[in-house]
């Protein structure tokens, strides 16, 4: 296969889903392509971190629902404009992602996995406990959506999720992409190397926290509400589950996992609550006998021109 | 002449164990210094120590005008002093130029290359002899080209002191003269370097100066020469003279 043929097959398929909306009239349809893209967004989000530091975050779902509360917050509560949810959202999960990391990122050991898995679920509790603020159960809702016209939504997500993509690939793949590939590698070795490993996992975890933020508010404006699920350990735990089907550390497969398992989920809708369960054995199913995930190692397969890499 | 490195009273425990007890030496630039000891010795605490892997309870560490005491490991290497390890530690899941790469982005070596990283990691793996695998994986190198990838990203951080912990373990024979005539070479390059190693015979022909130690105290500290005759490090290493009769 020659070279070009794994960009002439990207290039299909941007082509094919930025035209989604002429050929597919199923507005149903075209609001899974917009939640693939948000998840996208979370799982790639997630890998930037995670997949290549290799400290494992399982609350992603804090930074995805800090960020969506915080959109409810400013436009319901306060009226404030939907476009300004998007930098606040991405800026309070920063903030959340500094008070986790500051503590755990300097220790060895699972302290950090923990922090965030405990983190999510403390914030699920509090949207509870303080309902007369956040709504409880129900959540907050009567959110203004970003654009009105269902197509011009469609492009937004399309564009957002290209734009973080875009960013976080060219990041992963700079020198500090490198420096963070060498924390998973061996961190006492990167120190020696002169790496400053500490600081390295708090600013890629800031920058992780701020993209899912972000997400979190575009989802809310999807959406038009927000409830205590987005807190829950299942919307980590599917996060987790695309980057890996992905194909670890590699940033654009966490994309690819994300589309594959959303589309997946939609053929799957008969078996309802039983998703995570097909879920996770996806996931064992992937470890076992594609440890490096589905996505980037096909893309990797293509580069290399068709012979085995 | 002015010590390039200066520790004195270093001290370190864990728990009731005294891993290094009152360590104190110097060392002259542009030597190579040898460190011996039987297993437990406190060879590598001493490294450990000497690097910020492990903050010593008390003592200095001089080097230069800087207080290495207290620094954090990064640090240390930014002031000119690199280690490898005792195994080889690569960077799993990136290639044999990434490893390398990596450490050329040093604070200490970023404005030297001037944004030409790889470059320059491309010229020290052409040092050790590695540079036809650049593109390969670590994870599929033998264990003598890892020794060579930790020398390399040693010396990425253009150290003046180089601390070297068992280079030789694990090599084969026809590994260790490579490995040596490298080490030599940055000697006349005017490297500093404090060794650790088992292999005797290669280490007392590379050295200019042997530290040996034992249960965490410098017992003796000489030439090559000397220390082979010290009765101390003979009975240390070959365990001392029982009486016949004596019980067990």
């Amino acid at each position: 296969m020659p070279r070009w043929t794994r960009w002439g097959i990207l290039m299909l398929g941007l082509v094919v889903l930025g035209t989604a909306p002429y050929w597919i009239s199923n507005s149903y349809l075209l609001g899974v392509l917009i939640l693939a893209y948000l998840y996208g967004v979370f799982a790639s989000s997630w890998d930037f971190m995670s997949g290549q530091t290799g400290r494992e975050n399982f609350g992603h779902a804090l930074f995805v629902g800090a960020g969506a509360y915080t959109a409810a917050f400013l436009n319901v509560s306060y009226g404030v404009s939907p476009w300004w949810s998007l930098p606040a959202g991405g800026g309070v999960a920063m903030v959340f992602g500094l008070a986790i990391g500051l503590p755990t990122l300097r220790l060895r050991g699972p302290y950090f996995a923990l922090a965030t898995l405990a983190g999510a679920t403390i914030l699920q509790r509090l949207t509870v406990i303080l309902w007369e603020q956040t709504g409880g159960e129900e959540g907050l809702s009567g959110l203004m959506p970003l654009v009105s016209s269902p197509v011009a939504f469609y492009y937004l997500a399309f564009g957002f999720m290209l734009v973080v993509a875009a960013v976080l690939v060219l990041l992963a793949y700079s020198r500090w992409g490198l420096l963070l590939r060498s924390i998973r590698g061996d961190e006492a070795a990167a120190q020696a190397a002169g790496v400053n490993t500490t600081l390295h996992k708090i600013g890629a975890l800031l920058v992780s926290a701020f993209f899912a933020g972000m997400g979190g508010a575009f989802y809310a404006h999807y959406q038009l509400q927000v409830g205590p699920t987005l807190f829950s350990v299942t919307v980590s735990i599917t996060v987790i589950i695309m980057s890996y089907v992905g194909g670890i550390g590699s940033v654009y497969g966490a994309l690819g996992g994300a589309f594959v398992l959303t589309l997946m989920t939609e053929l799957l809708r008969s078996v309802g609550e039983y998703r995570l369960l097909f879920y996770t054995v996806v996931l064992i199913a992937i470890l076992f006998f594609l440890p490096r995930g589905l996505i980037a190692p096909l893309w990797r397969r293509l580069r290399a021109g068709g012979s085995a890499s | 002449m002015t010590a390039l490195l200066e520790v004195a009273g270093l001290r370190k425990q864990f728990g009731g164990l005294t891993a290094v007890k009152d360590v104190s030496f110097t060392l002259a630039p542009g030597t190579v210094t040898g460190i011996l000891g039987p297993n437990g010795a406190g060879k590598t605490t001493l490294f450990n120590l000497l690097t910020g892997f492990i903050q010593p309870d008390s003592g200095d560490i001089r080097f230069g005008a800087t207080n290495l005491r207290g620094l954090a490991p990064h640090r240390v290497v930014n002031c000119g002093v690199s280690r490898t390890f005792q195994i080889a530690r690569p960077f799993h899941q990136m290639t044999v130029l990434e490893n390398v790469a990596v450490a050329c982005l040093a604070r200490r070596v970023r404005r030297e290359h001037d944004g030409r990283y790889l470059d320059r990691a491309r010229a020290l793996l052409d040092q050790v002899g590695l540079a036809p695998k650049a593109a390969w994986s670590v994870d599929i190198l033998t264990y003598g080209d890892l020794r060579h990838i930790e020398i390399a990203r040693a010396l990425a951080t253009n150290p003046r002191l180089l601390l070297l912990d068992e280079p030789f373990a694990g090599l084969g024979a026809g590994e260790i003269q490579p490995l040596a005539a490298i080490v030599r070479k940055l000697r006349d390059r005017g490297i500093s370097i404090l060794i650790i190693e088992h292999k005797l015979r290669e280490m007392m022909r590379l050295v200019d100066r042997v530290i040996a130690m034992e249960f965490g105290e410098i017992i003796a500290d000489g030439t090559p020469a000397e220390i082979a005759r010290d009765p101390r490090v003979i009975a240390s290493y070959l365990g001392s003279e029982e009486p016949v009769d004596g019980a067990s």
